[in-house]
């Protein structure tokens, strides 16, 4: 039990200024013996009207108080309040007032028993990081709570050194961190690793969990052993909210609109016309499907104005037996609608020799999605008594998009089309998709001081996570337009409508034993643990193909929607002969032994090692007869690390680390599979059974300097070495043909250097920081070219260069800026938050200089929130306010820059993609007990 | 003792002078020979082979024999005993491809010129149909006037060879879906039939009918990457088009993906040599064929209906180096013949293809996309000569797409027919790269609607309206009595490009197939 002292300087001071008008002033600095600033504590002056909420600085001003005596309270939440009293002599006297807290020992006792302070604070926050034993950075709940952010998606890229990939909505999806792509991070909750609802791979969609369950984000960018080894880039730790001290209700409801829907109509489709299950899956596999046994409604759209967005959030939390057991139910529930409007160029590669991207068709799509959020979560701890104590988590997570994707197609390759005369070859396609997502993950977990010198903890988990992609359905039409008259319009052939579905499963067990025997000293340890966990997947894809009978139905004459067309089924058993039809598995075995050592006081090392046993492999369902139709890969990794903080004083660290870790190959990547094979064009993907793990060292360096609790400054920089980083890359396989496959192509490295800069002045906060990052990594690629470059008569040859490139998805240059301002008093919160990424590769062409980049963005985000009364809150928030376009680009000029198309203006690279979200409008009111 | 004395002399007496009679009637006849047949009948079926052994007395010696037969071939070999009174010989003999009682005539002639004829009967049955089981082939040969019957997919394995002698059938009984067989050629595939007993691929013939044009039943010919050599002569395949699924070995070596329909043949190696001439690839449900990678000649073959909403007659891809010519195409849902080197292979990336001396009739109807070619299509990175072809009233003419290697193409002298506005409108496509006017083009023949009509033998072309052929439904086959042929006074003659420089021949199992010259005609066929 820890008894704390605050003081609260009072000197007065008289002041020899001019006989003004002025009314004297109160002020000072509510500082803890830290000097750490108290934050929203209150001072108050008796019987009068002035009061004052201690600034973010720590520092607070009265003024205005009359001449004569005055009792001044000093009070803040889990403390006993203080009065002092000032006699006021003049108008222009300034007082400074010094007070001392001291902790309510009431409140304390439960404080300790719970084992947590001031759940969601930025304090906690930035004490986690402070204190940690591995570089991390830490976003509090508060600071969420107070952001424009809605999921945890949007949370993380306020985190220095993360970027992010978005999905069509534009909605952030994935982090990177420093460069390292989705692949090279894990993400947990609780410190638990969940399963992916992924159909391929093992990363987590973070838009899937609201921000609003989330007590604290952690994002850990070095590993200790205690650490599961398989990041490179690093961990995305979400602290689901636990119960506090007392009895906390929280709720908050949010209504909002999108611009993209005031200027245009939402597309919709009935979702309840959508099969989950195919003919296949329900009469069997030699059933003929009839085109009865489909649904034709999914595909009839309707055009409407869309509902407001709907957000809510509730959590109750208490502690019952004497605070022995503590009960935190949360559940959130957002229902939001969400819109692109986006232009495509498809691009082909001149294979003359120049490789400039030829456009091929210009693309005019809107997205229109409906997005449904469900989480819920209890979070529970019991202390059987002051040694032994038992916590239970369970959550569910589950995200459903419902997707028209509309497109307008317009054939570039010819010379018919012309924009200025409005001649074009046209099609048309209308997807609508249903992506089902769910996680759940259920945690017991056991901390026991087994004796004065021995801590245990364990955890028994079970997680799943499944993800449905029920009747994927395209409508495909062809037009034409001459003159800007638009041609009759008939129903294309070959139009897939496909299902997937993937269920992962987790059990895992963790066990740690802490030792602390008296010769190793008070601040000491040596702990030893292990985790086992069973992973296993499924996945299923089905896929049917239609075609018009009779061929030729036209728009207007023969049909007017999508129900009226009649149709015919190509495959009638369904074509479940893909690779994606396969189980993995995944059983890892892991231990370890770490020791925290304080030498010399000032020196503090964490190290060890971990040694991580994988088995991973596959079984296809309908293996074809020249594959291996399962496969496991059993390799054993130790990792060695080592970290080392050393305190300059109380306010610098300088902390170095070195780790190793892995990447493991994607569940699907190790697949045998071959796809998109069918001598159409674009190149077909094949997977690598040969598939190794990539291994990296890593290095970092970090100088810390916090001039207080609130304000810090972290500089840092970082060194990888990836060996056998797992890229795509153009290959030619067995026959000679040119695919696309997962390889091990040599070794990557990135470096980089990290800013992080946090600093308030009373009311105005600013957080910045900025990360450069740097990586490399050299691949084949595919060049066409004359075979005597000389002679343009001479055959066409495929050449297979290297090239030298950043890492997919690294921004050399990545920013963010925070600016806040906060009055307590009036119970204010202003935000206006800036993302700038750098430009970053999206995606990796086959063929020489044509990888797509994304063009460097900068995005505004602004929050406002208003008290009104003691429990309510008023909020606004605005999300991308400048409306940033996302685009993307190719680093050449394309084939044809004399010819006129929409958006193509550079000279020095071709457009390929402009995507606008428009901006998000949302309103709440927040209720806290 | 003395009575036999007595009767001996007198039994000299007699026999003396009849000695002496004997030897002095030196002119008298011996008689004529005798020849008998160790198999009085001959029991066989179309084209098998029979050896009968004769047995021939001649006692006025032995001089010839000979055979003839009012049916089948029949030789005569190992004779012995020329010049003696006894003698033999074998008879050998192949049965006819018809059934029936046919006869062997022999004729034996004697140092007297005796002439002795002797018939052997022949009795010609009916051949029972050879069912071939599922899997790997292993049969080297498939024996002429035999039906084959599949029963299930088939395989020619790797490193092994079929030889298919004329007048084969092979009969792939499939109902359309995914389990419906094909013939997977892994190793090397020659099918030799002969321009009166061609080898036909097809299906029974309860099921040859209008309804099953574009039913696309069985799976075609699926030549994978390790098929070396792959020669079509006379050889028909039908019927073809079923979609490809689980156990198809095209689809296990990703040929196609599952629910794609197969192809009436597809040749994936970018090594291998395919000949491919006076065959006929007809009634498919999508391309006729396919050829993705490889050497190739493909001259003087017929494509009927290939496609039911899309699809090509000829569709080649990737690498290929060859000839095109001589083809005649009717009716195919898309292009006739088309080249690009999508999906390319790293030593052979460029696709290089000389079409000319080529016919499509009535082509690109049935597409559901618009401006995607009707005639002939050369595509990305495509290069080659384009000469000396005939387009009758097809969607759109030669269509070059601009990421051709428009340089290194050589094109004109085309005759374009049409009897629509919207046809001669795509003389020159619009969704293309040429002009009229470009490259070679001002040599083609070509006027308004309903002008420059070749003038084939027996084919209406006036009158055509493409809303006829547009519906698969209502197609029927393609009558009998047609000819292509063209008339003395038609405008497609004398107005070709010859001289040529051609591709090399190619060698194939000892035989050379070399690209035919280019002729002074438009079209495939000049006149009759």
């Amino acid at each position: 039990m820890r008894k704390r002292f605050y003081t609260l300087f009072l000197v007065i001071l008289f002041s020899s200024a001019t006989g003004s008008l002025m009314a004297a002033i109160v002020k000072g600095k509510l500082l803890d013996e830290n000097k750490d600033p108290m934050i929203g504590a209150h001072v108050i002056v008796k019987g009068g009207k002035q009061y004052c909420i201690v600034g973010l600085d720590g520092s607070f001003s009265i003024s205005g108080l009359p001449v004569g005596s005055h009792m001044v309270t000093a009070s803040f939440v889990g403390y006993l309040a203080q009065e002092k009293e000032v006699t006021i002599t003049s108008n222009d006297q300034i007082v400074v007032l010094e007070f001392s807290l001291e902790q309510d020992q009431k409140m304390l006792n439960e404080v300790v028993v719970l084992g947590s302070v001031e759940g969601g604070s930025e304090l906690e926050a930035r004490n986690s990081e402070r204190n940690s034993s591995t570089v991390m950075n830490v976003i509090s709940a508060r600071a969420i709570e107070i952001s424009p952010d809605i999921t945890v998606a949007n949370v993380v890229q306020r985190v220095s050194g993360v970027s992010l990939v978005r999905n069509s909505n534009g909605d952030p999806q994935y982090a990177i961190i420093r460069g390292m792509d989705k692949r090279y991070n894990y993400t947990l909750v609780n410190g638990i690793k969940i399963p992916s609802p992924d159909e391929k791979n093992r990363y987590i969609p973070l838009d899937i969990f609201p921000a609003s369950l989330l007590e604290r984000l952690e994002v850990s960018k070095t590993l200790t052993p205690d650490m599961e080894g398989d990041a490179v880039g690093g961990v995305v730790n979400m602290i689901m909210k636990n119960a506090a001290g007392q009895l906390t209700v929280k709720g908050d409801v949010q209504v909002g609109y999108n611009q993209i829907f005031i200027n245009r109509e939402f597309l919709k489709f009935d979702k309840k016309a959508v099969d989950y299950q195919t003919p296949y899956d329900k009469y069997g596999p030699i059933y003929q499907a009839q085109i009865t046994d489909f649904s034709k409604k999914n595909l009839d759209i309707t055009s409407v104005k869309p509902l407001p967005d709907i957000l809510g959030s509730v959590s109750y939390g208490n502690r019952f037996f004497k605070g022995k057991l503590g009960v935190l139910v949360a559940g959130s529930f957002q229902n939001s609608y969400r819109g692109t409007n986006s232009t495509w160029f498809k691009v082909a590669i001149d294979t003359k020799g120049s490789n400039a991207p030829s456009l091929d068709e210009l693309q005019e799509r809107t997205y229109s999605t409906q997005q449904e959020r469900y989480a819920f979560h209890i979070k529970s701890d019991y202390a059987l008594n002051q040694r032994n104590k038992i916590k239970l988590y369970i959550g569910n997570y589950a995200l459903k998009n419902s997707q028209t994707r509309d497109m307008m197609v317009s054939q570039l390759d010819a010379r018919y089309y012309s924009a200025e005369d409005g001649n074009a070859i046209l099609s048309f396609k209308t997807r609508t998709q249903i992506v089902q997502q769910n996680i759940f993950n259920t945690t017991l977990q056991g901390d026991h001081q087994l004796a004065s010198f021995i801590k245990m903890n364990w955890s028994a988990v079970y997680s799943n996570a499944t993800n449905k992609q029920p009747d994927n359905a395209q409508f495909e039409t062809n037009g034409s337009l001459t003159n800007f008259e638009q041609g009759p319009v008939t129903v294309e052939r070959y139009m897939p409508r496909s299902w997937q579905s993937s269920t992962e499963q987790d059990y895992a067990g963790y066990l740690n034993l802490i030792m602390k025997p008296d010769f190793l000293g008070p601040q000491n340890e040596i702990s030893f643990g292990g985790m086992y966990r069973k992973k296993d997947r499924e996945n299923f894809y089905n896929k049917y193909s239609f075609d018009p009978a009779p061929p030729t139905q036209t728009k207007g004459v023969d049909w007017n929607t999508f129900s009226d067309v009649t149709l015919i089924v190509i495959n009638p058993q369904g074509s479940v002969y893909d690779a994606l039809n396969y189980d993995a598995h995944e059983n890892v075995l892991d231990y370890y032994v770490q020791g925290k050592f304080q030498l010399f006081q000032k020196v503090n090392v964490v190290g060890g090692f971990r040694v991580e046993n994988t088995d991973q492999g596959y079984t296809l369902r309908f293996p074809p007869s020249n594959v291996e139709p399962s496969l496991s890969q059993i390799y054993t990794d130790i990792l060695p690390s080592v970290s080392v903080k050393y305190k300059l004083n109380d306010q610098m660290n300088i902390r170095s680390s070195y780790f190793k870790s892995i990447s493991r190959p994607g569940y699907f990547e190790i697949v045998p599979y071959r796809r998109g094979g069918d001598q159409t064009d674009g190149l077909p993907e094949i997977g690598n059974p040969e598939l190794k793990h990539a291994r990296a060292h890593n290095v970092d360096l970090r100088w810390e300097y916090f001039p207080s609790n609130f304000d810090q400054i972290l500089i840092g920089a970082f060194y990888k070495k990836i060996l056998d980083p797992i890229e795509y890359a153009s290959v030619f396989d067995a026959t000679g043909s040119s695919v696309i496959q997962p390889g091990n192509y040599g070794t990557a490295y990135n470096w980089g250097i990290e800013l992080d800069y946090t600093k308030y002045f009373n009311k105005f906060g600013v957080k910045a920081n900025y990360t450069f990052t740097n990586s490399t990594i050299t691949t084949t690629k595919t060049l066409w070219a004359r075979e005597d470059p000389n002679d343009q008569s001479s055959t066409l040859i495929q050449l297979t260069p290297n090239q030298t490139r950043p890492l997919q998805g690294q921004a050399k240059h990545i920013g963010n800026l925070v600016l806040l301002y906060k009055d307590q008093k009036s119970g204010t919160n202003l935000q206006l938050a800036f993302v700038y990424t750098g430009e970053r590769i999206e995606s990796i062409s086959p063929y020489l200089d044509n990888d797509s980049w994304v063009k460097p963005i900068l995005q505004l985000d602004f929050s406002a929130e208003q008290r009104i009364s003691k429990h309510f809150e008023l909020f606004a928030k605005i999300q991308n306010l400048l409306n940033s376009p996302y685009e993307v680009i190719i680093k050449k000029q394309h084939l044809l820059p004399e010819k006129e198309y929409k958006l193509q203006t550079s000279y020095s690279s071709t457009l390929i993609r402009r995507d606008e979200y428009y901006q998000s409008y949302r309103l709440g009111v927040r209720y806290t007990l | 003792m003395k009575q036999l004395k007595l009767f001996t002399l007198a039994l000299l007496t007699i026999s003396l002078p009849a000695y002496f009679w004997s030897c002095s009637s030196d002119e008298a006849t011996p008689p004529a020979p005798q020849v008998t047949s160790d198999k009085p009948t001959l029991n066989l079926v179309p084209y098998q082979d029979d050896v009968a052994t004769l047995t021939i007395v001649a006692p006025a010696t032995f001089e010839s024999i000979t055979a003839v037969a009012d049916n089948g071939v029949v030789t005569v070999s190992d004779i012995t005993g020329t010049g003696t009174k006894t003698a033999t010989a074998k008879l050998n003999y192949t049965a006819p491809d018809i059934t029936g009682n046919f006869k062997i005539t022999v004729t034996i002639t004697d140092k007297a010129n005796q002439i002795t004829t002797e018939d052997v009967n022949v009795a010609v049955t009916a051949k029972a149909p050879v069912t071939l089981g599922a899997g790997n082939i292993t049969l080297a040969k498939l024996e002429k006037g035999t039906t084959y019957i599949a029963a299930g997919g088939l395989v020619i394995p790797e490193g092994s060879t079929l030889t298919i002698e004329e007048d084969v059938t092979v009969i792939f009984d499939g109902d359309g879906t995914a389990t419906a067989p094909e013939l997977t050629v892994k190793g090397k595939l020659y099918s030799y039939g002969t321009a009166q007993k061609p080898v036909k691929f097809t299906i029974p013939v309860a099921k040859r009918i209008k309804a099953n044009i574009f039913a696309g039943l069985w799976g075609g010919i699926q030549a994978t990457d390790k098929a070396t050599e792959v020669v079509l002569l006379y050889t028909h395949i039908e019927y073809a088009g079923a979609p490809a699924g689980p156990g198809n070995p095209s689809v296990d070596n990703g040929m196609y993906e599952d629910g794609a329909a197969r192809y009436g043949l597809l040749i994936t190696n970018p090594e291998g040599k395919f000949v491919m001439q006076h065959s006929r690839i007809a009634y498919t449900s999508d391309d006729g064929m396919r050829v993705v990678g490889g050497t190739v000649l493909i001259t003087n073959n017929i494509y009927e209906l290939n496609g039911r909403t899309g699809g090509e007659s000829v569709n080649i891809k990737s690498g290929v180096k060859g000839t095109v010519a001589y083809n005649f195409a009717y009716r195919s849902a898309t292009n006739a013949y088309k080249w690009s080197n999508a999906s390319g292979f790293a030593a052979t990336p460029q696709t290089d293809v000389d079409a000319y001396n080529n016919t499509a009739v009535e082509c690109g109807w049935r597409q559901t996309k618009s401006g995607r070619g009707g005639s002939l299509n050369i595509e990305k990175a495509g290069r080659g000569q384009c000469y000396n072809n005939l387009s009758v009233n097809c969607r759109f003419g030669v269509r070059v797409v601009s990421d051709a290697d428009i340089d290194n193409l050589t094109l004109g002298y085309s005759l374009y027919f049409g009897t629509e506005q919207v046809m001669v409108d795509e003389f020159y496509p619009t969704a293309g790269a040429i002009v009229k006017g470009d490259k070679e083009t001002n040599m083609d023949v070509v006027g308004l609607v309903g002008e420059k009509d070749p003038k084939f033998e027996a084919y209406t072309l006036t009158g055509f309206v493409s809303a006829d052929v547009k519906d698969p439904a209502v197609l029927d086959f393609m009558p009998a009595s047609v000819d292509f042929h063209v008339k003395s006074d038609s405008p497609a003659l004398a107005k070709g490009k010859t001289g040529l420089t051609l591709k090399p021949a190619i060698v194939i199992d000892g035989k050379t197939y070399s690209a035919p010259v280019a002729s002074n005609f438009i079209g495939a066929f000049g006149t009759k």
